[in-house]
């Protein structure tokens, strides 16, 4: 269906215009297209359990009609075929159908309408697997051990336009291999290989760094007893902290609601170390800097500054709700391109440092456990490890623990690593996910193991 | 489109010579329309529709399953995705975790079926124009102090139809028709915030949001919010729990369901949700809880979420008990899983949408009543806590320990409900938790919930549930309240 990004970028421009060609007066019509044309191989036990390829394409209109009265507005979504005399009588129809619509619906006081603020384009092409090349690079590669996990790639497109003139254009074709490899006794090691040019010998060396950690997951595991413990975040841990400011915490709405915790932090009545500084970054060049509606994103949004909360996401409508500026965000208010600022402490430092306590690779199921005070639930997972006097003594088991951002961020944060990794976004809910997160190690004084 | 149409777009790939190799092509037809009115602060703050509408084709190879989903409906772009989903099966059967076996022209795992199933009939209509006046009267009314800072209405009507074809001659067609409601309301005093909620997952009817007592629900949510901010912080102690309803949905639907999927046991999942402590020598001989522990299987439940004929493989879908007097019977284990763990299982090989994969799903996981009442389990109850409403919820990869909060709670002290408590939450281990089951509320106490945002697999994703069950109680539960 996405036979190149000029091709589907044509077809999205002559349906688009086309619909801002049936608008009446009054009417604005701002559209979205989310589309790709994937890959996925599922992998277990190193051989494959389904394979398979999804093209699809999902257009959203959002009318917006102005009266003296004020604004009303409504969306519809629709699937595309990538065939101009399928596609346009299926966006008519949507587009009559909001214009019938969306005149009995209530006005919408914080409705913001669309603006044409610039285009933007960013396109890469990548050089990836055919859909028959990767059984064949990839199988022999993973033999000899237990794997399990998805390759999933193919080309990725965003868009936006509105009847203003103004127009987006995000076009990548990347992979990702999101991978997990096991001990007989089921200890585990994740690992995710991804880019946007497959290189044999890259994922070689990729999967032997995870079979050669596979090699201390080996050892006797040990049970700790529920405490308090100094630990270690790597990167992909830190990723799944740093994930939960998306979850009504980092938004401005709900700051300005007082349902996140960091409420707390803009009135300065509690703090965050002056080591966590955090910024939405698209300079990473992982998404488009442009929202579903088409608002543009600075390339750098300071949100945490050693400590000090200097920023925060905010969506057009809880601009026009607080009368405060919008900065991009989508509805949702979440996280897009984050990146954690680095330290000082070096990664030959890091056992040493630790010394007796808990190194975590990786962070499992989070989940607020008050969310309006910031305390955090998960598990641990994968090479999950306890040191003693900076030597590893074996993996851990399994285990629960419950405490705070404002000690993981704030009172207990003791040194954050001078490298950072880039951990590639590769959910698939509903269609492959765009994205990335930049984050560094952190060290810890303590941290609540319950369970 | 009609069965017979998709039929015919069949019959005209089925000859392509490309495909003369392949063993059994099969079509899964979806199309799903969402109604979603959002309603804020007596504002309206969405009205939206969608439509996906798309085929996934299924084809077989050396007993090998290779797809290809495709928006496109017609002669070509069917030939050409059948194409590439023969190529996806003979390619990957070079490398198969496990071969499908045929009987006669069918694979084992994709029984020739015929037959149709569809909601039942709504006795209510309605607009955009009043969905949308509905969900911001709802947020108008929550607001019943200036302490509520935020109201917040949804409602999703959805509806949904499904046809698979094959070439062994399956003909099945399926309507789904439901709504989500849920509604809220966020109330600050001081520093302190709480929030408190309600709402209904059903299949079938409109009529819940014209039901007049709608407005008693809405009611009893503003006015325990703000009897949340004046309340007490949960106790850390260890006691007795009685979970109402809206909390069993999570504690089955995380603790009972999740672990049974037979693909997590084989370690399909293992890299994405998990794994399972359930092992396939556990059926028939472990004891998952109490005597008192009945869990079914039940697609036939008239106004559940996930009620429906057939499962996405054709398989017939009956209901089946999966624990039956605290013993693990059965685990959720479609044909393919059935076929690879030798075990007995169900029909509940499902996708979330035409462009993913059928996998092993929950479909209505529900607990089956006892027969207390609901007096009588809070009357034996010398001291312990009442819990309403999950809030949030996370187990390990394993399914074993879990820690689930929720909005609203109530100390029980000998025999009767007394304080109200904020930010209750309780953590356990499974097999541990489930036998301490004390008490089972008999049918009066029974509410039918569920969930439309279920996740797993790879590619992700999310699924709608159902979840049936009376008020339980369990003992020696370790209980604690909020904080940073």
């Amino acid at each position: 269906m996405i036979r190149s990004s000029a091709a589907f970028q044509e077809h999205f421009d002559a349906l688009t215009s086309k619909a801002f060609a049936a608008l009446g007066a009054g009417q604005v019509l701002a559209c979205e297209l989310i589309a790709e044309d994937s890959q996925f191989v599922r992998l277990n036990a190193a051989k494959v359990r389904q394979a398979g390829q999804v093209q699809d394409a999902t257009l959203r209109l959002k009318l917006f009609i102005q009266s003296p009265e004020g604004i009303r507005n409504g969306e519809a979504s629709i699937s595309l075929t990538g065939e101009e005399t399928e596609d346009f009588p299926r966006v008519k129809a949507a587009l009559e159908s909001l214009q019938k619509e969306v005149p009995q619906l209530p006005l919408d006081p914080y409705a913001v309408l669309p603006q044409n603020r610039g285009n933007v384009e960013q396109i890469e092409e990548g050089n990836i697997l055919g859909a028959e090349q990767v059984f064949d690079q990839l199988l022999p590669e993973i033999q000899g051990v237990d794997l399990a996990g998805i390759y999933a790639s193919g080309s990725m497109v965003r868009g936006t336009a509105n009847s203003l003139g103004q127009k987006q254009w995000f076009y990548t074709e990347n992979f990702s291999l999101d991978y997990s490899v096991y001990t007989p006794m089921e200890k585990a090691v994740k690992s995710t290989f991804a880019g946007s040019r497959w290189n044999r010998s890259e994922f070689s060396q990729d999967l032997a760094q995870s079979k050669s950690l596979l090699a201390a997951m080996e050892k006797k595991p040990v049970r700790v007893p529920r405490g308090s413990y100094r630990a270690y975040l790597a990167p992909a841990a830190v990723s799944d902290l740093v994930g939960m400011f998306s979850w009504g915490c980092i938004g401005e709405r709900a700051i300005r609601k007082g349902e996140s915790p960091l409420r707390f932090l803009r009135t300065g009545e509690r703090r965050l170390s002056a080591l966590f500084s955090l910024t939405e970054d698209f300079s990473l060049g992982v998404v488009p800097r442009f929202n579903g509606e088409g608002d543009v994103a600075p390339e750098k949004i300071d949100l945490v500054r050693e400590g000090q909360l200097v920023g925060s996401l905010v969506h057009s409508r809880t601009g026009a709700e607080y009368g405060v500026s919008s900065n991009g965000a989508t509805s949702y208010e979440g996280l897009r391109s984050p990146s954690m600022a680095s330290g000082s402490l070096k990664r030959d430092d890091i056992f040493k440092r630790l010394g007796t306590g808990v190194f975590l690779s990786n962070l499992h199921y989070l989940n607020w456990s008050d969310p309006f005070e910031g305390r955090i639930t998960g598990m641990t997972r994968y090479a999950c490890l306890w040191v003693e006097n900076g030597e590893v003594v074996g993996p851990i088991e399994t285990m629960r623990w419950d405490d705070g951002i404002y000690r993981f961020f704030g009172s207990e944060l003791e040194a954050v690593t001078d490298f950072r990794a880039m951990i590639a976004e590769t959910g698939t809910y509903h269609h492959r996910q765009a994205g990335g997160m930049l984050m560094p190690g952190m060290l810890l004084k303590s941290m609540n193991f319950t369970l | 489109m009609s069965l017979s149409r998709l039929k015919v777009l069949l019959q005209e790939v089925q000859s392509l010579p490309e495909l003369k190799s392949a063993s059994w092509i099969g079509f899964r037809e979806m199309r799903e329309r969402h109604r979603t009115f959002v309603g804020q602060d007596g504002h309206v703050r969405e009205t939206s529709t969608g439509e996906s509408h798309g085929v996934m084709v299924e084809v077989f190879v050396n007993g090998q399953m290779g797809y290809a989903a495709t928006p496109a409906i017609t002669s070509a772009s069917l030939r050409e995705t059948t194409i590439r989903a023969f190529k996806q099966a003979e390619s990957a059967s070079r490398w198969s975790v496990a071969k499908f076996g045929f009987d006669g022209n069918a694979p084992l795992v994709r029984p020739t079926v015929k037959g149709h199933y569809a909601s039942p009939a709504s006795t209510a209509r309605t607009t955009s124009a009043e969905l949308a006046e509905l969900v911001v009267e709802i947020t108008k009314r929550l607001k019943k102090s200036a302490k509520i800072v935020q109201t917040l209405c949804y409602v999703d009507w959805l509806d949904g139809e499904s046809r698979l074809v094959s070439t062994s001659g399956t003909e099945v067609e399926q309507g789904l028709e439901g709504v989500i409601l849920h509604f809220e309301a966020t109330a600050q005093d001081g520093g302190i915030t709480q929030k408190r909620s309600d709402g209904e997952n059903l299949q079938g009817n409109l009529q819940l949001l014209k039901d007049p007592s709608l407005w008693n629900r809405v009611d009893r949510v503003a006015e325990q919010v703000l009897e949340l901010l004046a309340a007490e912080e949960c106790p850390s102690e260890t006691t007795s729990l009685v979970l109402l309803p809206t909390q069993m949905t999570l504690q089955i639907h995380e603790s009972i369901g999740h672990p049974l999927e037979v693909d997590r046991i084989l370690g399909d999942e293992r890299n994405y949700a998990g794994w399972s402590f359930v092992r396939e020598k556990d059926f028939g001989s472990l004891q998952y809880g109490s005597k008192l522990l009945n869990v079914t299987f039940d697609p036939t439940v008239t106004d559940e979420l996930a009620s429906y004929a057939f499962d996405d493989g054709g398989n017939p879908a009956k209901r089946e008990y999966l624990i039956q007097d605290g013993v693990l019977l059965r685990g959720l284990g479609g044909l393919e899983s059935q076929q690879r763990s030798k075990l007995a299982g169900v029909a509940n090989f499902r996708a979330s949408s035409w462009n993913r994969p059928a996998v092993d799903r929950m479909a209505n996981i529900n607990l089956e009543p006892g027969t207390s009442s609901f007096d009588e389990i809070i009357a034996s109850v010398e001291r312990g806590i009442l819990m309403d409403t999950n809030r949030s919820w996370s187990i390990d990869d394993y399914r074993n320990k879990f820690q689930f909060g929720c909005e609203y709670a109530k100390l029980i002290e000998n025999g009767k409900l007394t304080k109200t408590l904020r930010n209750p939450n309780y953590r356990g281990i499974t097999t541990p938790f489930w036998n301490g089951l004390k008490m089972v509320g008999n049918a009066s106490t029974l509410q039918t919930h569920g969930t439309p945002n279920c996740g797993k697999a790879e590619p992700n994703q999310v699924i709608r549930v159902g979840h049936r069950s009376p008020v339980c109680l369990f003992t020696n539960i370790e209980v604690f309240g909020g904080g940073a």
